[in-house]
């Protein structure tokens, strides 16, 4: 039990932090939530579905965010970033641009409305596969691809983004930060694969 | 975000996501290939899409510090077989009995804590007064009001016996009381007093530069 109980905290420790860190962007309150999360797998070690341990944690970490941000919904209006365009053309130096937008994608990705938020960071920023989002937030395959798409398409139609984006000419600004579970992970399988300078799906 | 009043451009726009994700079907796909090979507004929504899609997805994936999960450890190390003890202090000070005690009263609303005791002593008093022979009375010769039923006497063993276990009744809550008094006296007196001087040696402090530190919060 107890080395199960281990290798679970060094499995999914950066999952549960992560999920919480990208909802609450506040270090501190992630790391209580994380926290929290694995004391109650201790607590429920005998009841759980030891097959199914990823999805009781992220469930658990779901609910332990949204219970958060329920009781600091004004103060967590307080810590967004300043995304405005024009303290984002301030900016000179590059690398300083890229952390901008950085900062405004993590900003308008935490001010979706849950589920939302949930399943872009669940499956976008984390690379979970349908069925443990669906396990975990107990949706149908088709509402959280429902969900992902409306999800994604609020974050294009978010004007700061759009306009940083834009004005900094930010083209593949992520690639710049190595994700080292992304393999591992297999991540981003299914997307199309598209030359931003033309269509690859026309040669397909 | 760019406008475009054609229909296909909404349809496209609408779909981009599925189309990135492969998940349309081969006809659509086609379709849409056709209107981008057209529509540069389409084009650069496209371009703007995976640029943001890229970015979202590569976003790092975080770890949080060891430190964080210290108590996690020391719950493990524990054997975890005193998990409120060690994880959730209660006010933070001293555990087990006391701890627990504690988070029992602090679970009883103030009033019903306080009100009860003091019901009940008031009670056993009344009860005991009425059962306890008049002051000076020979217990054996009590006069019974006229017109009611004649009281059951009692023995002067049974009276002591009673005595003694209204004193320990008493007793039992007299402590309950003191508890009760000392967690209000330090939840709601000493608390918020020293809360209240330290803001105003705080408000003090920021108002007056020639003030030195030695006027520390308590």
């Amino acid at each position: 039990m107890m080395t199960q109980y281990k290798q679970a905290i060094s499995q999914y420790r950066q999952r549960v932090f992560s999920f919480a860190y990208y909802s609450l962007r506040a270090r501190e309150d992630a790391e209580d939530i994380t926290q929290d999360v694995f004391i109650r797998l201790w607590q429920h070690w005998q009841k759980i579905d030891h097959d199914r341990i990823g999805a009781w944690l992220m469930r658990v970490a779901h609910n332990s965010v949204v219970d958060h941000l329920r009781r600091n919904r004004h103060e967590q209006q307080r810590v967004d970033l300043p995304d405005t365009l024009e303290e984002a053309v301030a900016v000179e130096d590059p690398g300083l641009e890229s952390e901008q937008f950085r900062g405004a994608l993590e900003s308008a990705i935490s001010s979706l409305a849950d589920p939302h938020r949930s399943i872009v960071i669940m499956r976008d920023i984390q690379g979970l596969s349908y069925q443990e989002i669906e396990q975990t937030l107990n949706l149908s395959q088709s509402q959280v691809k429902v969900y992902l798409h409306r999800a994604r398409r609020q974050l294009r139609e978010n004007r700061s983004l759009r306009e940083l984006a834009i004005e900094h000419n930010l083209t593949g600004a992520g690639e710049e930060r190595g994700r080292p579970t992304e393999t591992e992970q297999g991540h981003g399988a299914g997307v199309n694969r598209i030359n931003t300078e033309g269509i690859s799906h026309a040669d397909q | 975000m760019q406008t475009n009043n054609s229909s296909q451009c909404q349809l496209f726009q609408l779909h981009i996501d599925a189309y990135l994700d492969d998940e349309l079907e081969p006809s659509r796909v086609t379709e849409f290939n056709t209107h981008l090979a057209g529509c540069e507004s389409c084009r650069r929504e496209l371009a703007y899409a995976e640029q943001l899609h890229r970015a979202v997805v590569s976003l790092p994936i975080l770890d949080c510090s060891d430190s964080a999960l210290e108590p996690v450890d020391r719950l493990f190390r524990a054997g975890g077989t005193a998990v409120t003890d060690n994880m959730a202090p209660v006010h933070g000070t001293g555990s087990g009995f006391r701890a627990a005690l504690a988070a029992l009263l602090d679970a009883i609303p103030a009033p019903v804590r306080i009100g009860v005791p003091v019901a009940a002593v008031l009670l056993l008093a009344v009860g005991v007064g009425r059962q306890l022979p008049a002051p000076g009375g020979d217990p054996g010769l009590a006069v019974q009001p006229a017109g009611t039923a004649t009281q059951p006497q009692y023995t002067e063993a049974e009276v002591v016996k009673a005595m003694q276990d209204l004193e320990l009744a008493l007793d039992y809550l007299g402590q309950v009381s003191a508890r009760t008094e000392v967690l209000i006296e330090d939840r709601f007196l000493h608390r918020q007093l020293r809360e209240s001087i330290n803001a105003s040696l705080s408000t003090d402090l920021n108002h007056d530069p020639q003030a030195t530190g030695s006027d520390g919060p308590i």
